[in-house]
């Protein structure tokens, strides 16, 4: 029971820094980005194809975000630039990044088993590798926290919120919306691409299918964290992703640990999504009548 | 001074809808001009809006703001020195943020967003003052998100956003009309006030024929893209409102020639 949660504790952190990514686009760009799934196994096969080939893990993460800010941009220009619903450009983006991710890879996967990564930096000041493991993936977690945090404080922050509200006030304040919607999802593909590598490491390989289903579980994530935590400001709202995260990969793990197969939850995931999406209309119409 | 000069649009061009709606427009707005845009409706009188807004492009003409031309500059661009309200009181503000998050954006308004910190406690106080000359009581609420405040309450914050810089420019797109009359009147006392204060340019649609002429110095009335009445401090104040209605019901039965000669018979 313990070893259930202190596993979906540090899924919660690893993949909560994905989650981050999806509320960014999601709740405050008011845009549906299916990117996510592509930029995620992106982030694995930068981070794994570095290491595969004898380069540094810090090498790997910022090979691993900048190529995610790239996907981002590219659905975002698809966006603006060629007129593209989001929703479908985020679909090409993703399903080209199929063929990218096998052409980083060259191969569907790559094992990192042999190397400490990313998760054994502080192995060399004597931390056993579990501690180590847990000491990197909580700061990152927080340093995810601070930085968007910080992000949201200033001016580009503000008017990146006021873009999924209302695109005529941003062109109002002088700034083309285009730009902004760019910005945001070179961002929040950025954050996915850098968990994508942090999972990779993780779970001690990068396959190029390990993205299938990530927007969906972002999205569960996002959802649940706003239905336990509630709106209490924006810092409260980036930590209720993380608690959100957490939550969700709990009850994944309880469902494998009730004899769920691997191969069944992403059924249950759109299931948790449904249910999620679903319960404040039914619970307005149940108080209402 | 705002110049416009041969403006031309056409909509739905060599189809069988084709509308020649501005056929060689040209206008003068003096600086520190309040003026009034009556017509019926397909007159252009938002159709000439967007044109200046940058949100239509002209087929071709000038619009010098300032002795610039700006008729194919792109609409965020001209935001720097053109701002908008518009007749729905949510386009004017961002729901999702707080008043003094709208207010702090606008302040930054045609500048560098960049990653600088956006709040400042010492514009929090500039910002309350300002919206306690409101009267509507939102200096208290300087932390409450915008989407809860009511339509002439976003309307009020709007107004107060698009000339916290004071632009070149104000259009003003029926920006009372979807409120009640009692807010209405106070968005309207609350213009006045903001344009005097800051001798802002303004041009201001309006279906109200009461409005048009208790506001301003200038009316100008448009009918199928041309100006059919244009008056000027006395005339305009001497002007009934059973006289302007008057006009207005002729414009669409007659030619824009004899509603002019109509009218200096007047």
């Amino acid at each position: 029971m313990l070893d259930l949660v202190l596993t979906a504790v540090r899924e919660g952190l690893l993949f909560g820094v994905m989650a981050a990514g999806v509320f960014l686009t999601f709740r405050v760009l008011n845009f549906a980005d299916l990117t996510v799934d592509g930029s995620f196994a992106l982030g694995a096969a930068a981070y794994a194809a570095v290491l595969a080939g004898g380069g540094t893990a810090w090498k790997g993460l910022v090979l691993a975000l900048a190529a995610g800010l790239a996907a981002g941009a590219v659905t975002g220009l698809l966006h603006t630039k060629a007129g593209i619903t989001g929703l479908l450009a985020g679909i090409l983006t993703m399903i080209a990044l199929y063929s990218v991710n096998l052409r980083i890879m060259g191969r569907p996967n790559i094992p990192l088993l042999n190397t400490r990564g990313v998760l054994g930096w502080f192995e060399p000041l004597g931390m056993s590798a579990e501690a180590s493991a847990w000491t990197v993936t909580g700061l990152f977690a927080v340093a995810v926290w601070g930085l968007l945090l910080w992000l949201f404080q200033t001016k580009f922050g503000y008017l990146l919120r006021a873009t999924g509200d209302n695109l005529q006030m941003v062109k109002a304040l002088g700034v083309n919306p285009d730009y902004m919607e760019i910005c945001g999802l070179a961002v929040s593909n950025g954050l996915v691409a850098l968990s994508g590598a942090l999972v990779a490491q993780y779970q001690g390989f990068a396959d190029v299918s390990m993205g299938i289903g990530t927007i969906v579980a972002g999205l569960a994530s996002v959802i649940i964290g706003e239905m336990l935590m509630g709106s209490r400001g924006i810092g409260w709202l980036l930590a209720a992703v993380f608690v959100g995260t957490f939550v969700y990969r709990l009850s994944i793990g309880a469902a494998l640990a009730l004899g769920f197969a691997p191969t069944d939850l992403k059924l249950l995931t759109a299931l948790i999504v449904f249910a999620a999406l679903t319960l404040p209309a039914i619970r307005k119409k149940v108080r209402l009548s | 001074m705002i110049e416009i000069r041969d403006l031309r649009k056409t909509f739905y061009r060599g189809t069988p809808d084709e509308i020649q709606l501005f056929r060689g427009f040209s206008m003068k707005i003096e600086k520190g001009d309040f003026v009034t845009l009556v017509g019926s409706n397909g007159a252009g009188k938002s159709t000439l809006l967007n044109l200046i807004a940058g949100s239509l492009m002209p087929d071709s003409g000038e619009i010098l703001v300032e002795g610039r031309d700006v008729a194919r500059m792109p609409e965020h661009k001209r935001s720097a020195f053109i701002s908008r309200v518009f007749q729905n009181p949510s386009l004017g503000t961002s729901p999702s943020l707080t008043i003094e998050e709208n207010l702090s954006l606008a302040l930054n308004k045609g500048r560098p967003f960049g990653l600088g910190r956006a709040k400042d406690r010492r514009r929090r106080e500039r910002f309350r003052e300002r919206l306690a000359a409101l009267g509507l009581g939102l200096e208290n609420k300087l932390d409450v998100k915008v989407g809860v405040l009511s339509g002439g309450q976003r309307q009020a914050l709007a107004l107060l956003m698009a000339t916290e810089v004071p632009p070149s420019l104000l259009l003003l797109d029926e920006h009372t009309a979807a409120l009640d009359p009692n807010t209405a009147g106070v968005i309207m006392e609350m213009t006045r006030r903001v344009v005097e204060e800051h001798r802002i340019t303004t041009l201001m649609v309006t279906h109200n024929m009461k409005n048009a002429l208790d506001y301003g110095n200038r009316l100008v009335m448009l009918h199928r893209g041309s100006i059919v009445v244009d008056l000027r401090d006395e005339q305009k104040r001497g002007l009934t409102i059973a006289q302007l209605m008057d006009l207005f019901s002729r414009t669409s039965a007659l030619t824009d020639q004899m509603v002019l000669a109509e009218f200096t018979q007047i």
